[in-house]
């Protein structure tokens, strides 16, 4: 039954990968711009996070309130002054800028904060599971982060299939030119898109905050889970970054069951076998581009 | 006057495309403009919309210059570009590539419902997906799709390429519905006899400067076929 287990808390981590995706997925549906800094930003949310429940004693969900609305200016303002520079140019641009930014935060973070590791104090809630039998039972936290991970990607598909600003979204990612011709501000709906991307991945920071620890260089292992949860999903495919990220927590969770040093190496296994058979993912459309 | 360009000059990077080349348009008027391939046709209908910068020149639309502004702000401001090759959105379907016109949200004569009255064809695609639609379709959709935004200044660029001539035909005839609301219409073909009918006078372009210009009522096929061609010039050099 403890196989039953380990896939039920699979699921349960893929939440958190999906969270952790879901962003990046966007910001490449979008703009097809992969931000290397992603990871990167989310620590920058657990840190604030922690921050501001040192200084007023809010429980960090509680602080959630304050920290993602100011990644979401954060998103836009970056995407509005740095990132845009790097949109529909050689890729190279992409990847030396965002890269840049994620050296840049650590060290910053670094500075601030030292290389000592925290963890986002959630009090009872940490512990707290519930019972299903001997061998099961689920956290809440885990569960609340699965549940925040479905709500955030409702939310988005509703955003993108039934709203105006979401057919801009899918009209800029079509064709640039034709987009502008229908009066569509591409760089404000480029800037709305990393809005969101960042609001997206300052939740999975939190969440993945107070789940374990974190120190400055936590973003790129993050960065990791997040593309290969994209990867196995479908680029550019909203829901296959949740099926990406639970396929991704099942086999890390497997593979730590046989040998626990075999968990995260399982997971690349596996994206790497996705990778090869069918580099489209579980969701994409054939088209990889 | 709606639309005044004036010794305008547009280049890709080292290749240039429009040399000093002026045209007018008055308001309610038709006028198109004919030439060959690569006479700088589309790249001056682009230069309009704002999708392609210009070197030197004036451009202005209704008395003032629109040379520095974004494409998406002289869509707000009434210029509605139906581009070559149609250029249908493949992941909205019938009904959201119309909806997306409105994007600017211009007060107007047209809406989503008086487009698919319009075009009775549109009616019936609205639910679909735009993939598998012939040629003529997505013609007429892209038509649909810029008077969504209630242009002042309808311009077209080759409607008539690649469909067949009965299929042209049906396109163009909502040419006089459009031009009813008032519409200034400012349309690129290659066919000429097409480009006089459905225009009140034309430009006729060649090698990225106007090389023929008058009345459709009037024009002399031989002039326009020398002009097309530049036979006349080759032989004298140019200008």
């Amino acid at each position: 039954m403890s196989w039953v287990n380990d896939v039920v808390q699979g699921i349960l981590l893929g939440g958190l990968y999906a969270l952790f995706a879901t962003g990046l997925s966007l910001a490449f549906g979008v703009m097809r711009f992969v931000n290397l800094a992603h990871g990167d930003l989310a620590i920058v949310a657990a840190f604030l996070t922690l921050s501001l429940t040192q200084k007023t004693d809010i429980h960090p969900l509680l602080a959630l309130i304050i920290v993602l609305p100011g990644a979401f200016a954060v998103g836009y303002v970056l995407q509005r002054l740095v990132f845009d520079r790097a949109v529909g140019v050689d890729p190279a641009f992409q990847i030396v800028a965002t890269f840049g930014l994620g050296i840049v935060i650590q060290n910053a973070l670094l500075k601030k904060y030292t290389a000592d590791t925290r963890g986002l104090d959630l009090g009872s809630l940490e512990t707290a599971s519930i019972k299903i039998n001997d061998t099961i039972s689920i956290g809440w936290l885990p569960l609340i982060t699965l549940l925040s991970a479905i709500a955030l990607l409702s939310v988005l598909a509703l955003l993108i299939n039934r709203t105006g600003l979401g057919r801009a979204f899918r009209a800029t990612s079509d064709d640039l030119d034709a987009a502008r011709l229908m009066g569509i501000n591409v760089r404000r709906v480029y800037g709305i898109a990393m809005a969101l991307a960042i609001t997206s991945v300052a939740l999975a920071g939190v969440f993945y905050g107070a789940r374990g620890s974190f120190s400055p260089y936590s973003g790129p292992e993050n960065l990791i889970f997040a593309f290969e949860a994209v990867i196995i999903g479908g680029l550019g495919s909203l829901w296959g970054t949740l099926a990406g990220g639970i396929t991704l927590g099942i086999a890390q969770l497997l593979g730590n069951h046989i040998d626990p040093q075999w968990g995260q190496l399982t997971g690349h296994i596996v994206f790497l076998i996705v990778l090869a058979t069918r580099p489209t993912g579980m969701f994409g459309k054939g088209d990889a581009r | 006057m709606m639309l005044r360009i004036n010794d305008l000059d547009v280049t890709y990077g080292d290749f240039q495309a429009l040399f000093g080349l002026s045209i007018e348009v008055n308001e309610a008027e038709t006028v198109s403009i004919i030439g060959a391939n690569g006479a700088g046709k589309s790249t001056l209908l682009k230069t309009i919309a704002g999708l392609v910068p210009l070197r030197r020149g004036v451009i202005e639309f209704g008395g003032a210059s629109i040379a520095g502004l974004p494409a998406h702000q002289r869509v707000a401001q009434g210029i509605a570009l139906v581009p070559e090759g149609r250029r249908i959105f493949p992941s909205l379907s019938v009904a959201e590539n119309l909806l997306i016109g409105a994007h600017a949200k211009r007060p107007g004569p047209w809406s989503f419902a008086s487009v698919l009255d319009a075009f009775p064809l549109l009616d019936k695609l609205k639910d679909r997906a735009t993939t598998g639609l012939s040629g003529g379709e997505r013609q007429t959709l892209a038509i649909g799709r810029a008077l969504m935004s209630n242009p002042r200044l309808l311009l077209m660029d080759e409607v008539s390429l690649g469909l067949a001539p009965i299929v042209v035909k049906q396109v163009y005839e909502a040419m006089p519905l459009i031009k009813s609301q008032g519409t200034t219409v400012l349309v690129v073909e290659q066919d000429v006899n097409q480009a006089l009918a459905v225009a009140d006078r034309f430009y006729c372009m060649l090698e990225g400067r106007v090389s023929l210009t008058g009345a459709s009522a009037s024009a002399d096929r031989d002039k326009i076929t020398e002009a097309y061609f530049g036979l006349a010039t080759t032989k004298d050099g140019h200008r």
